[in-house]
């Protein structure tokens, strides 16, 4: 057995004989006493040295306990300190204020026994040890949660992705580090996707765990299962029966949905959770919420509920169907008055902002006029997912590039060879490609930080209009700014200077280059995570 | 007297010997430095010091099992925190008394 570490005292008494007196009665090896006459010479060591406890005299000639107390603090704010007065058993009322106003400070009568001081002592670092022990595991356990976190987010679909025709958007914002929501997207075949959302009660570690566990049973489940038995009802008695056997005590509120978007189909069932939005952006409308089966019970809320095929519904969906699905996090969020935000506002900003169809940096924007409008107060993970056939009108083009130097590279070709099909302007594409292979570059060494993740994390939209191109740029690196001031057509001769002077050596060259390439560039940031960045290049 | 701060040391402190020895011939120190700052405290009206030396006689007599010369003490610190010269003359005499009993043994 490990022995106990010595326990380093810094003694300060005027007074010879105490000195020796509390170096007597704390004997190596349990205590390693350093002896000390004044206050003066007391800081000079303790800025030196490590000690575990100081015990001070109050009434000393010169700086007094209590103000040599005032100066440790300065240094060391929690380290415990003894003060040995006989003062206090005078009654002294203003002198125990004094001694019991800092939370760290304990007194003892100078009249005092062997067993008395160790026994103050021990139990002195008995509490500072325990303290510690507990801080150093609630460290321990946020380094843990903060790494769940970072890997429960590559359990998640991508922020956008395009399967066969398809994109998905996904939005998530855990309101612990980690979540208990819930989001699976499954390929059953072409233009049919099997679409699981789920809300676990509780938050934390115990949702997360439970959540990874569902997740994993439902990739189990579609392995196993024949295509033509993959149904809504099915989905959700299995989840049943595997959160009973878990015996977690938790539940979960799910949304089961078949959406065949070739036959623009939508068979769904809910367990206690919200129907879905569904939006069209040319008819202007979403399908009224009432038009959705009820469903039944969360799962695993009531043992032995069985779902029936009978609560199972059906949808027609327009051809250019938006599909949200969503936890009741966005709706719980408050506002400053304790205001929930509500599901009337998620169906509002649908309506206003998914006009021109599903976009990456969709439901980033929607979560963001959330904030702006005040409601910052959150309670609960967050999930707003959402699903739309990837139509383009001619001359729209979208691209998702991996943050890595030869995928960027590959793109910067073909957007180059785009470019030029597109124009016929050898020169543009060019200023294309240099545009691309500065800016995109800048994202994956400065915004995401070098990171050589494969799953693409840059999206890129390009837009040929009449007189010039609009190419929309999304990532989730860290916020920076342009500074982006005016545009200007040609570089100018402060550029050339600076580049000469090596005042650009490290950071706004490339600034200087893109801003002499677009007519204009803006630049966006959503909900705290989604930076969206718009360049009009002029044709000539 | 001498013994009867010994045993003391041992019973409080588990000190023997030399050790002990050591100790008391420490409060003896202590005794003489600060009593002899008396009466020159006393004369340039010192109270503030002279409290502190009374104090600190005081809380050594207490740790060595010396109770006639701390309850002296005491009631000397008192005097002194009062600003009261003739009391301090007064009491001063007492615990000179009995640090000169303590050489004596």
């Amino acid at each position: 057995m490990e022995a106990s570490p010595s326990i380093k005292i810094l003694a300060v008494d005027d007074d010879s004989f105490m000195r020796q007196l509390i170096a007597r009665c704390l004997p190596e090896p349990d205590f390693i006493v350093t002896p000390c006459p004044n206050a003066m010479e007391a800081m000079a060591i303790f800025k030196e040295k490590h000690f575990d406890l100081l015990i001070l005299d109050i009434m000393m000639p010169g700086i007094s306990g209590l103000q040599l107390r005032s100066l440790i603090r300065q240094e060391n704010s929690t380290i415990p300190i003894m003060l040995l007065t006989a003062k206090v058993d005078d009654a002294e009322g203003s002198l125990l204020k004094e001694i019991s106003s800092d939370k760290n400070t304990y007194y003892q009568n100078k009249k005092f026994t062997k067993s008395e001081l160790q026994s103050l002592v021990k139990s002195i670092m008995g509490r500072v040890w325990q303290a510690k022990q507990e801080k150093d595991y609630f460290i321990e356990m946020e380094n843990d949660i903060s790494l769940a976190g970072e890997i429960q987010k590559h359990m998640f679909p991508h922020w956008w992705t395009l399967d066969g025709g398809i994109q998905f958007c996904h939005y998530f914002r855990p309101y612990m580090k980690i979540t208990g929501d819930m989001i699976s997207h499954f390929k059953l075949e072409e233009g049919v996707f099997l679409e699981i959302i789920g809300d676990i009660s509780g938050h934390g570690i115990q949702s997360a765990l439970t959540m990874a566990a569902v997740e994993s049973s439902i990739s189990n489940y579609i392995r196993k299962t024949l295509l033509s038995d993959i149904q809504p009802h099915h989905i959700l008695n299995h989840l049943q029966a595997f959160m009973e056997d878990i015996s977690t005590e938790k539940y979960m509120t799910c949304l089961v949905a078949i959406v065949d978007f070739n036959v623009n189909m939508m068979t769904y069932q809910l367990a206690g959770h919200q129907a879905p939005i569904i939006f069209s952006p040319s008819q202007n409308k979403t399908i009224p919420t009432k038009d959705f089966k009820t469903g039944s019970l969360p799962v695993a809320l009531l043992k032995g509920t069985v779902y029936n095929e009978s609560d199972t519904g059906t949808i027609q969906l327009p051809d250019d169907a938006i599909i949200f699905l969503y936890t009741d996090g966005l709706g719980d969020i408050r506002d400053d008055t304790g205001e929930n935000a509500g599901e009337d506002l998620l169906q509002q900003l649908i309506s206003s902002i998914s006009h021109e169809g599903l976009r990456p940096s969709t439901n980033f924007k929607i979560v963001d006029i959330y904030f702006k409008a005040g409601y910052t107060n959150i309670n609960d993970d967050i999930t707003l997912t959402a699903i739309s056939k990837h139509t383009l009108p001619p001359g729209n083009y979208d691209f998702s590039i991996s943050p890595s130097v030869d995928e960027i590279d590959k793109f910067v070709q073909k957007a180059n060879s785009l470019v030029f099909e597109q124009t016929h302007d050898e020169i543009l594409a060019g200023k294309v490609e240099i545009l691309f292979s500065e800016f995109l570059n800048n994202i994956a060494i400065h915004g995401l930080g070098q990171r050589n993740a494969k799953r693409p994390i840059i999206s890129v939209h390009i837009e040929f209009h009449e007189e010039d191109i609009m190419i929309v740029v999304c990532d989730q690196g860290k916020a920076w700014d342009m500074q982006l001031g005016e545009t200007s057509n040609t570089l100018t001769d402060n550029f050339f200077s600076d580049l000469k002077n090596r005042r650009l050596e490290f950071h706004g060259r490339g600034l200087h280059l893109l801003k002499s390439i677009s007519k204009s560039i803006t630049r966006s940031r959503y909900a705290d995570t989604l930076n969206e960045t718009i360049f009009l290049i002029n044709y000539k | 007297m001498k013994q009867q701060i010994l045993d003391y040391l041992r019973d409080s402190f588990g000190l023997e010997g030399s050790d002990a020895e050591e100790l008391y011939q420490s409060y003896v120190d202590t005794l003489n430095e600060n009593i002899s700052k008396f009466d020159s405290l006393l004369a340039n009206n010192n109270f503030a010091e002279f409290t502190r030396a009374a104090h600190t006689i005081k809380g050594c007599a207490m740790n060595s099992g010396h109770p006639e010369m701390s309850s002296a003490a005491l009631e000397l610190e008192k005097a002194a925190k009062a600003n009261d010269k003739a009391l301090c003359l007064q009491l001063m005499e007492p615990v000179k008394n009995i640090f000169k009993q303590l050489k004596e043994t």
